[in-house]
This record gives structure tokens, sequence and C-alpha cells, in this order.
């Protein structure tokens, strides 16, 4: 056996002389870094949802508060006046440490319900960031490390649409963007979920899910797969409808695709749900 | 955290031996890499059971082997004619000499082998590692020696 064992110790040496391209590591090391971001995400992303579920029940809450101080949004409106009607102020500015907050409100949409259930909402979500920032630096003691910023800004105002994001980023060792938006249909003073887009009793899941996933399928690499791959837009689905009239579908950071790849938008042709939009709707 | 970052610094500074593993099968370095590659990315999502660190590397190596199968099976169905990667400096003919001499094995008696051999891993572990009777391992293997004893001959 002599001889085999000169052999095996020869393979042995060539096998041991192998060595992963230098690339190998560079990816792994990529991948290293993208999974710790992910992980440290998930807890960010905890932070940033309280301030989306109270948006969310809101929307499905619909009843309604007593007055807004509409005097003292009166008083504050030195700024941008959007379209004929509407305007769009900065209510409330909080500002503390690290933290900037600005919370809008609209006046003059013509509805006041709607007007009155919106701003509720703009203040209950600048209400939770808030909460959730004093809580962080109480825990956190004499050298806080948290920074939030949270601001709107008008995407759309034209006589039939108005859509509103709040923007709000979140730094806590490392950084989370949200972008909420608000889309309201001045014909008939609703904000809009998504379903509200669609012709009622129509079945938009579908064709959309579709979409996305076949986009997602064309360049896999970029998105999550395996258990964290897109399975379907959500009930509450973050959406807007842009200045052309075309339906944005939006995702948080760290959702559907490694954080690093920011907020995630697409843009749905309209022909894919052309048969199941009304006549007058605001995407076409 | 500091489990996540222990078993992704294993595969980092060990990763010639899981590259090696995989070349063994895909005989391509782009191949082999998105092997080592997608083997991390599937130690990420079972990061908790990977704690132990000897139960992690027989992990390692078993993923490995089931991803590099896997590839070459997605690879035969997919087909035929597509061009071979060829990317990356090309391996000096002695390295790559050392699967000429395994080439009369089939793919499980030449992993026992490297992982006996290159590996030092005993039959227990190899048992473990490849899902398979201890004595299965052993039989696989003192046949696998013969071959390659008559193999080793012939190419002296």
């Amino acid at each position: 056996m002599a001889d085999i064992k000169t052999g095996l110790d020869k393979l042995k040496e060539q096998y041991e002389g192998i060595h992963a391209p230098q690339e190998l590591e560079g990816r792994l090391i990529e991948m290293e870094s993208v999974y710790k971001r992910k992980a440290r995400f998930a807890g960010l992303k905890s932070w940033g949802e309280r301030a989306a579920v109270f948006v969310c029940c809101a929307v499905a809450g619909i009843t309604l508060i007593s007055n807004i101080n509409a005097s003292a949004a009166e008083a504050m409106q030195k700024i941008p006046i959007i379209g004929a009607v509407s305007k769009v102020v900065t209510f409330r500015s909080y500002k503390s440490g690290d933290a900037d907050i600005k919370t809008p409100h609209v006046t003059g949409l013509g509805d006041k319900k709607t007007e009155q259930k919106l701003n509720k909402e703009f203040d209950k979500y600048s209400d939770a960031i808030i909460a959730q920032y004093e809580a962080d630096v109480k825990d956190m003691g004499s050298d806080p490390h948290v920074a939030v910023s949270s601001s709107y800004k008008v995407l759309v105002d034209n006589s039939s649409q108005l859509t509103i994001v709040m923007n709000t980023v979140v730094a806590k060792g490392d950084s989370m963007e949200t972008d909420w938006y608000y889309n309201i249909d001045k014909k008939t003073g609703k904000l809009l979920k998504l379903s509200d887009v669609f012709r009622s009793g129509t079945d938009y899941i579908k064709p959309i899910n579709a979409y996305i996933s076949g986009e997602i399928n064309k360049n896999p690499d970029d998105y999550f797969m395996e258990d964290d791959k897109f399975k379907s837009i959500a009930s509450d689905q973050n959406f807007y409808i842009n200045k052309d009239g075309k339906l944005v579908l939006v995702f948080d950071e760290a959702s559907i695709a490694p954080a690093y790849k920011g907020v995630i938008e697409f843009t749905v042709p309209t022909d894919i749900i052309s048969g199941i939009l009304p006549e007058d709707g605001l995407v076409h | 955290m500091e489990s996540d970052d222990r078993i992704f610094r294993r595969i980092i500074d060990q990763r010639d031996r899981f590259y090696r593993m995989a070349y063994s099968y895909v005989r391509n370095e782009q191949d082999a890499m998105d092997v080592v590659q997608e083997v991390a990315c599937k130690a990420f999502k079972h990061i908790k059971e990977l704690r132990d660190p000897e139960y992690a590397e027989t992990w390692l190596f078993r993923v490995t082997i089931n991803t590099s199968i896997d590839f070459l099976r997605k690879q035969k169905h997919e087909q035929a004619g597509l061009p071979e990667h060829d990317n990356g400096a090309p391996d000096s003919y002695d390295k790559l000499a050392v699967f000429d001499t395994l080439r009369p094995l089939d793919d499980t008696s030449r992993t026992i082998v490297v992982l006996h051999h290159m590996e030092d891993k005993n039959f227990e572990q190899i048992s473990c590692i490849m899902g398979k009777n201890v004595n299965t391992v052993k039989t696989i293997y003192y046949r696998a020696m013969k071959t390659l004893k008559e193999q080793i001959e012939k190419e002296a």
C-alpha cells in the first residue's frame, strides 16, 4: 500500500492547492453585510410599523373625531397653496434632539369629513413616531443614538386627485426609510384604499400579483427568494397614483428585497388592469 | 448576532474547503462559487440550528454536496447546448490533476474519499454528512480505494 499512500498524499497536496477565486470572498462578505443589515432591519421595521399600524386602523375605523382646530391650521397657513382650493400646511413641527417630525394638515378639500379624517391620521402617524422616539431616548440613557426625520410632500394635486407622501427615516445603528402614501379622490372626497381604485367586486389582486411576480422573476437576484419571496400584495397595500394616472405599488425597505435596494416601487401597466378599472377612475 | 457572525465568518474563512467540494461536482469556477454562495444563503436561514460548531461543519458539507447535486440536476434539465462559463483565471493543470485521478470514481465514492483523506473526516462523521449508514460508507470507501489504487498505478 506504499504506492497508494504516496499517491493519496500527492492527491491531498493537489487538492489543497485549489483555492477559490478572490471573487468568492467578496461575494460572501457582501452577503454577510446584507444579511446583517436585514437582521437589524427586522428590529427597525417593527419600529416603523407601529406608526403604519395607526394609519391602517384609522383608515379602517372611519369614525370621526371632534373638531380639529381649524383656526390653528388657518393661522399657520403661510405655506404652499396647492391647487385652486386645497392647501397642505405644516400643522405641527416637533424638534427635539435628533428628531425632526413635521405633521401636515389639509384644508379646503371641500369635504370636511375626509379632511378631518385625513388630518387625524397625520396626527396619529406623527404621535406614534414621537412616542417611540421619546421611549427610545429614555431607554438609551445619557447617550441616545437614534435619529428620526419625518416630513411630507405633495406628490399630485390636480382637479381630481390629491396625493401626499409621508417620508420617515429612522436611524438607529442602521437606517430605514419608509414612504407612506395618501391618495384622495377629490370628486368623491374619499381617502382611497387600493380596492377603491378598481370597480367594486373585481379581482385586482390576481393580475397585480402576477405582474409583480413576473417583474421579480426577470431579476431574481435583486429580490428575496424562497421563504421571504414576494407572495401577494397586502390588504392595506401601500400605493399611489402618479401624475400620469399610473398605479404605483410601494414596498418598504427589506420587505421583498434586500434593504440596500431601498423602497421598491412597481408601476403597473394600465393595460393589464384596464378591464377592471372604472370608466372615470383616477388610473388610466 | 454573535452566532450570525460566527457562521458567516466560518464560511468566509473556510471558503476554500467548501469551494473545493462544490468544484469536485460542478467542475467550473463560477458554478462552484454560486454553490458556495447558495450554501451561505441557506446557512443564514438555519442560523439557530448552527450554533454548535461541530454540527455546523457537518451541515455545511452536507448542504454543499446537496446543493451541488441539485445544481447539476437543474443544469441537466435546463438543457444542453449552452456554452460553459469561462470566467476567471484558468486553474493550473497540476491542481486539477486530482480530479482526473479521481475521475473513475462515481460522485458518492469520490466524495467519501475526499472527506476521508482530504478533509480528515472519520467514517462516523462522513456517515452524518452523507446521510448514509457507517457500514455502507466503509464498503463504498474500500471499493473506491481499490479502484483508486489501480488508477494511481496506471498513472504512474
